[in-house]
């Protein structure tokens, strides 16, 4: 199967559903899932923001859901060091299954994608 | 060989297909999984799931009311 690679580079429901949309139909086809949560993203991954997101988006399918199948499908999110200080996020404010990297590492885990997309 | 029924109904894209996934544990070879759903992208998505995972996609078909009834073999 394939390699996937998606960056995440804001918080708000245009940014997070179709990141989370096309990874998690992309690791239940078999493919390989990366999400890499550049800082501007980083707030949606704090415990609780996604079933805020999932509020604002009305007619969209169940973010938690399908964050639960990001889990079930072994997807990877790793999480841009960055943007903790920007925004005075620590560490263990994160949702579980989280790994915090540098920019250096996700290209590393990225190399060989087949297919990168960027919301 | 069995045959299983998954109620996708009311799901939106892709948590139909995430279901399935989901239920494959429950699944043996030569058993038939019969999925009922309503999300319009189903039936495309069906068989794009399936020619992807090498499944046997039997049929999809719409009742006429905008619910689509599949039968995958496993």
């Amino acid at each position: 199967m394939g390699k996937v690679s998606i960056t995440i580079n804001g918080s708000e429901v245009k940014n997070v559903y179709p990141a989370v949309t096309i990874g998690v139909s992309a690791a239940a086809s078999g493919d390989e899932v990366i999400f890499f949560v550049l800082p501007s993203g980083l707030p949606a991954f704090v415990k609780g923001q996604m079933e805020v997101l999932n509020e604002k988006g009305v007619n969209l399918p169940d973010l938690p859901e399908m964050m639960e199948g990001l889990k079930m499908l072994n997807c990877r999110i790793l999480i841009c060091e960055l943007g903790f200080e920007v925004h005075g996020i620590k560490e263990e404010d994160l949702m579980e299954g989280c790994e915090v990297v540098g920019a250096t590492t996700f290209v590393a885990v990225a190399q060989g994608s087949d297919l990168t997309f960027s919301f | 060989m069995a045959v299983k029924e998954l109620d996708c109904i009311g799901l939106k894209c892709p948590q139909p297909i995430l279901k399935v996934v989901a239920f494959i544990p429950q699944m043996e070879a030569g058993d038939i999984l019969e999925i009922k759903a309503d999300c319009p992208s189903f039936p495309t998505d069906i068989k794009a799931w399936c020619d992807r995972t090498g499944k046997t996609l039997l049929f999809c078909m719409d009742d006429g009311t905008g619910t689509h009834s599949a039968q995958i073999q496993f």
